[in-house]
């Protein structure tokens, strides 16, 4: 399959916007931040947005970097690579500054709070502004005419609420044909469905219930027609034992009263089932990011050195990639 | 004591909410406490949010149920219940909301209107946000029918688990009846000439930013609602009235991962900010409790094992040493999250790491045994 291998290097070069999504305690936002780093290393303006329905929120982004952020400015972390919240209030407002003839009756529409509450509190426009605030994000341009942001790398929420985002277009469109709610969120559409511009990645752990996930993830995802290209294994640990070797040893654990190591052992025989797994059950190609000793800003930089490094192959059925 | 600590909680309380970042295994320790409390005799009802597929089955939760859902007869023996009870149920916000308009509409066609109206249907296919809204509301019904002594809430991931928090206030803001009149027909005159003048404003932007479709069917939803806002509202206040009374307990479950703890903190901060009770800390997943474990070296292979086997144990050997490394290191944080805590104020307690992923009743009767061992099933 080696004609279909991509690097993980080749999506954060050439897209205008990467997509990360998964289940909850997968490592979403390290990886998220190692991607965004790894497209500054390579020279383009990296933008790294997490989505919060709190505007007061702490960016767990900027976290990674070991710097703290709250609030809706964006700030600096490394050269060239800027991290923000993106909030709903935030997109709803660039919305209304972008369709209003008059930036006045923006402001005193958001400033007279029913708007700005009903849009707050209907879910389905919550998710618009959001999709709003990203697609400011990755279409601004500077006053030399460029792209402010040539990578935006996004941190999607958990499983469910991902797929919300990924809803949203559609839902809203049928809510709303008309007008200028229509039209940008065709505009948002074309934008999260062109492979050329947008990529999307999904982290994993090899660990049962995330790889069921995922599973489900990449078929919702999918399903609004926004591409995926690839799976990410997070915090990998495949141990130097072979097929024989873990049978031996797990026949003669099984003959045993409880012994220490025998869960990492465990954990060990999971991986590999769910490497298998992840090559009998998904289309899309699986890279390794393997378990580092790392701790805070130090991670990131590790991780996005992995990263760069890391292909997209598709898993062996029986074999590990 | 710790254990004991949460034992009384699990005894006393009528609302006990799981929170914590995504990942740490929030499902899985709500039902497990679910069945604990189920063991001491308690009717619990356990209320989740995004179960993972393999624990409702295990449970025998269906998907789309209408209702909660008892466990089967035998697997509550299996769980060890006898003078208690344990249902569960998947949170549908669709179900949840038909119920509510079915209930509170003034005629049955003022209930098709609302059911076929665009909006609604729009909001309640909505993933996201509605199971918050959702969540309070189920909370009232359940805690007012008197069929459960106890509730246990699983709550979506940490950030969105705030919204939970929130949505009750949400829900009061969103349905003020101040706001609401901005979107009634214009039939309806408003009292106030200021709020006709904003009302003409809103509407105006309404119209230009979404069209005039929308905006009709923005007032027919209104229109349709307006009867019930108050009832919602009332709902919603009591809600928040029983979750921020010594009635309920807020449990933070976290892992020993440095993200989950630091989630887990910044919710306590939050808790505290709003006035609801915390109860403790659940270190799920740790490395603790290595006594009674023997060692792999023990029982080395002998010298002409086969080879496979012997690079196995050698392996095995070193896991152990990284076991007991982590053992020390999940104490030190438990030890930490102790000290964190107020003289006399909540507990912090670690959950070994029970192999697999809890995925059956079986499963969730060890976790159930670890987080409370003094409730002692029924033979």
């Amino acid at each position: 399959m080696g004609a279909l291998d991509v690097t993980v290097e080749s999506l954060v070069r050439t897209r205008q916007m990467v997509l990360v999504t998964g289940k909850g305690g997968t490592g979403k936002t390290l990886v998220s931040a190692a991607l965004a780093r790894l497209g500054a290393r390579l020279g383009r303006r990296a933008f790294c947005a997490e989505i919060s329905s709190d505007p007061e929120a702490t960016s767990r982004v900027a976290d990674a970097f070991g710097v703290k952020l709250t609030g809706e400015v964006p700030r600096e972390v490394a050269p060239n690579l800027r991290v923000g919240l993106v909030t709903p209030s935030m997109g709803h407002r660039r919305f209304l500054e972008d369709v209003l003839p008059v930036r006045l009756l923006a402001d005193a529409a958001m400033r007279s709070g029913a708007l700005k509450r009903f849009l707050a509190a209907a879910p389905a426009f919550a998710e618009m502004g959001v999709l709003y605030g990203l697609m400011e994000l990755a279409n601004r341009r500077g006053p030399d005419g460029r792209r402010e942001n040539e990578l935006l790398v996004v941190d999607l929420p958990a499983t469910g609420h991902a797929l919300a985002l990924a809803q949203v277009p559609d839902a809203l469109f049928k809510l709303v044909p008309t007008g200028p709610v229509g039209e940008a969120v065709k505009e948002g559409l074309l934008l999260l469905r062109d492979p050329a511009r947008t990529a999307s990645v999904v982290v994993t752990l090899l660990e049962p219930l995330p790889v069921s996930e995922s599973l489900e993830l990449v078929q919702g995802v999918l399903k609004h027609g926004i591409p995926v290209n690839g799976i990410i294994a997070n915090r990998v640990v495949l141990g130097g034992l072979n097929a024989e070797q873990l049978r031996a040893g797990r026949a003669a654990l099984d003959g045993l009263p409880p012994l220490l190591g025998a869960r990492l052992f465990g954990q060990l025989e999971r991986s590999r089932q769910m490497l298998d797994r992840l090559g009998r059950e998904f289309t899309q190609p699986l890279a390794l990011l393997e378990e580092l000793p790392d701790r805070g800003a130090a991670l990131v930089e590790s991780a996005a050195g992995l990263l760069g490094k890391a292909s997209f192959r598709t898993p062996a059925a029986g074999g590990t990639p | 004591m710790s254990h004991g600590q949460l034992e009384a909680v699990l005894a006393r309380s009528r609302v006990v909410v799981c929170c914590g970042a995504g990942g740490v295994g929030k499902t899985t320790t709500s039902a497990a406490l679910a069945l604990a409390a189920a063991r001491s005799g308690r009717r619990v009802l356990v209320l989740t949010i995004d179960p993972a597929k393999r624990l409702a089955q295990a449970m025998g939760i269906p998907e789309n149920a209408a209702q909660p859902t008892p466990l089967t007869a035998e697997l509550q023996r299996a769980a060890g219940i006898t003078t208690g009870s344990l249902d569960a149920w998947m949170l549908n916000p669709r179900v949840v909301f038909d119920a509510l308009v079915n209930r509170l509409s003034p005629s049955r066609e003022a209930t098709e209107r609302i059911l076929r109206n665009r909006i609604y249907k729009a909001l309640c296919d909505q993933v996201a946000g509605m199971q918050e809204y959702t969540a309070a509301e189920a909370l009232y019904e359940f805690s007012t029918s008197g069929r459960y002594d106890l509730i246990v809430l699983d709550t979506p991931p940490s950030r969105n688990a705030l919204d939970f928090l929130e949505a009750p206030r949400k829900i009061s803001r969103f349905l003020d009846e101040k706001v609401v009149s901005l979107f009634m027909p214009s039939g309806e005159p408003s009292r106030f000439s200021l709020m006709r003048k904003a009302g003409a404003l809103i509407g105006n932007v309404f119209e230009k930013v979404f069209g005039d479709q929308f905006f009709r069917d923005l007032q027919d939803f209104t229109g349709a609602f307006s009867g019930m806002f108050a009832v919602m509202r009332r709902h919603s206040e009591e809600v928040r009235a029983l979750l921020s009374s010594e009635q309920a307990t807020f449990l933070l479950v976290t892992s020993p991962e440095q993200a989950a703890l630091e989630e887990a903190r910044y919710f306590r901060g939050k808790l505290a900010e709003l006035g609801l009770p915390f109860g403790g800390f659940v270190l799920n997943r740790t490395w603790v409790r290595a006594e009674g474990l023997s060692h792999p070296s023990e029982h080395r292979p002998a010298a002409d094992a086969p080879e496979a086997l012997r690079d196995a144990w050698a392996t095995l050997e070193t896991f152990a040493e990284q076991e007991l490394v982590l053992g020390k290191r999940d104490a030190a944080l438990l030890a930490e999250l102790q000290s964190e805590l107020a003289v006399g104020r909540g507990f912090a307690l670690a959950v070994p790491h029970l192999g697999e992923a809890v995925a059956d009743v079986p499963g969730l009767s060890r976790l159930a045994h670890a987080l409370a061992p003094g409730i002692v099933p029924a033979a």
